[in-house]
């Protein structure tokens, strides 16, 4: 360029540097972005997370292969860590299943049909199991124990936990299961004490019926009658013999619902200690219904360090993952370079 | 007018003995693929783009500053021209300089963020470029206006005007009239000129030189 003006001699040498760093750039491939910290930080949850994952799957697998006389598949994987399952509050009912309903002037009672006459045999049926588990395993078989109420449509009711070895659960399932389920738990571990209880309450339950229908048949008299009243004073009298036949079907529809509810789904109470745990130190309900700081603490840690190692053991699956991957990746490589320097 | 970018510009490349015979359109268009394009276009319009900011601005600093600037955005946003628009080269080049200079007008600084952008080092006008500027712009023809308008001046910024612009004294003879180093004279008047071709501007005052 003709100039005079020195400036611009410097600006043009300073642009035919900045053009040839452009061209070196457009002709040289684009490097490789620096990964920042969050990409990396992104990278380890993601990590974490796969592992946990996969160390939860593999835990409920680990259940599977142990009970293989259960009649279903395991369908929850909690409680392994809190000694409570996830969800369950203390003193809640949670339900795999619909529970029986009643009309409000029926009969109640729900009997078994046999070939076209009905059974109306009812049993309540009762449980308690007490088992002995190999050591490290205490969470695992509770969560088995709840996949095993869930499997066999029933429901935990209550959970207790004290420390990481020894714990009681109370579980419902339907009756027509109780025995399913019975035998599942019992497999989890080494059975130190086991009781059935059956108790008939078939003549109560026939009492309760034909007691009800007469009230019920009394009902529909005294309504008849309360029509018919003329003056103030019978009506009272109609209508406060009708209000106490009223009180009494409450009462046997109550009781009557509460024997269904026994008789179609039994209770089973286990009992589960770690080997090594000293035997009778669990107490049943005691701890959900008088939570404790201590306690709340304690299952604090028993969760954080379920949590670590349900990861450790994902770890534990993705790192010949990982070999694998970096062996394959490493070939790779190097064939690259090989035909690279072929051609 | 459809144009052909890459075809045209590489095919009509460097004919003969070394001289591009390029359009201005043309190695704007080619300097997408090829940065070193671009540098023939700075060699042919840099003095005048110079010459062009210091009749405006009177003071050799910010315009050497402007053009720089100028081309250094030019430069970056080269990928944007497009000759469809019917736009030639230089008139797309000479928009960029009045957008710069309405910026600095508005502002009264100058920015330096394609230079920066594109990774241009910021010069230092050299002490010998201030004479060799104002011998471009050919201050002659403002003298009159100048006249007038130095009386807005703070005085140290007029008694140097007037020592340098109307008077016709060399740069050291400035300085010792001044009593201060040369380097501080032509500061001086610089920013004086600068102060200067605002006034003039706020007073919508017509310089001589911006009719050349």
């Amino acid at each position: 360029m003709e100039t005079r003006v020195r400036f611009l001699e410097l600006l043009e040498e300073d642009f035919r540097m900045v053009a040839e760093r452009e061209t070196a750039r457009k002709l040289s491939p684009p490097p490789r972005r620096a990964l920042r910290w969050k990409t990396w930080l992104g990278a380890a949850a993601s990590l974490l997370v796969l592992a946990f994952a996969i160390g939860a799957l593999a835990q409920v697998g680990g259940r599977k292969e142990a009970s293989p006389a259960s009649g279903g598949s395991f369908s929850s994987a909690g409680a392994a860590f809190g000694g409570q399952e996830p969800g369950l509050a203390p003193g809640t009912i949670h339900r795999a299943n619909g529970g029986s309903s009643y009309g409000s002037d029926t009969v109640a009672g729900k009997g078994s049909s046999q070939g076209g006459q009905t059974d109306l045999t009812k049993i309540v049926r009762d449980g308690a199991i007490a088992l002995a588990v190999p050591d490290g395993t205490f969470k695992d078989n509770l969560g088995r124990v709840v996949a095993i109420a869930h499997t066999n449509g029933g429901f935990v009711l209550t959970s207790q936990t004290e420390g990481a070895a020894t714990g009681t659960m109370t579980i419902r399932v339907p009756a027509a299961h109780f025995d399913r389920a019975f035998g599942q738990v019992g497999q989890l571990g080494t059975v130190e004490s086991s009781s059935v209880t059956g108790k008939d309450v078939t003549n109560q339950y026939l009492d309760y019926r034909a007691h009800l229908q007469n009230l019920v048949g009394r009902r529909t008299v005294l309504r008849g009658l309360l029509a018919q009243t003329t003056t103030i004073g019978e009506s009272l009298t109609v209508y406060n013999q009708l209000a106490g036949v009223q009180e009494q079907i409450d009462q046997l529809q109550g009781e009557l619902r509460l024997l269904n509810d026994q008789v179609e789904e039994s209770t089973l109470t286990v009992d589960i200690r770690e080997e090594s745990a000293p035997a009778g130190s669990s107490e049943t309900n005691g701890a959900i219904h008088n939570p404790s700081l201590s306690r709340a603490w304690d299952r604090a840690i028993q969760g954080f360090f379920g949590i670590i190692a349900t990861i450790i053991v994902g770890l534990g699956y993705l790192l010949p993952v990982a070999v694998i991957a970096g062996v394959v990746y490493a070939v790779v490589r190097l064939a690259r370079r090989r035909g690279r320097a072929t051609s | 007018v459809a144009w052909s970018v890459r075809g045209t510009a590489r095919g009509a490349a460097d004919v003969g003995d070394g001289v591009d015979e390029r359009s201005d359109a043309a190695l704007l268009l080619a300097s997408r693929d090829d940065p070193a394009a671009f540098v023939e276009l700075y060699r042919r319009h840099a003095e005048d783009l110079l010459r062009y900011f210091a009749r405006r601005t009177l003071d050799p600093e910010a315009a050497a500053e402007l053009t720089a600037e100028t081309f250094a955005e030019a430069f970056a946003s080269r990928a944007r021209y497009s000759y469809v628009n019917g736009v030639n080269g230089v008139a797309w080049l000479y928009g960029i300089a009045r957008h710069q200079l309405g910026r600095f007008f508005r502002s009264g600084r100058i920015d330096a963020d394609a230079r920066r952008k594109i990774g241009l080092p910021l010069r230092e006008l050299p002490p010998e470029d201030y004479e060799r500027i104002e011998e471009l712009v050919d201050f002659a023809p403002l003298r009159a206006a100048l006249a007038e308008a130095l009386e807005t001046l703070a005085d140290d910024q007029r008694e140097a005007l007037q020592l340098r612009v109307i008077d016709g004294l060399p740069y050291p003879e400035v300085a010792t009239r001044l009593h201060c180093a040369e380097t501080a004279a032509r500061q001086r008047v610089s920013r004086g000129l600068r102060r200067l071709a605002l006034v003039l501007r706020e007073r919508g005052l017509t310089l001589a030189a911006e009719v050349d």
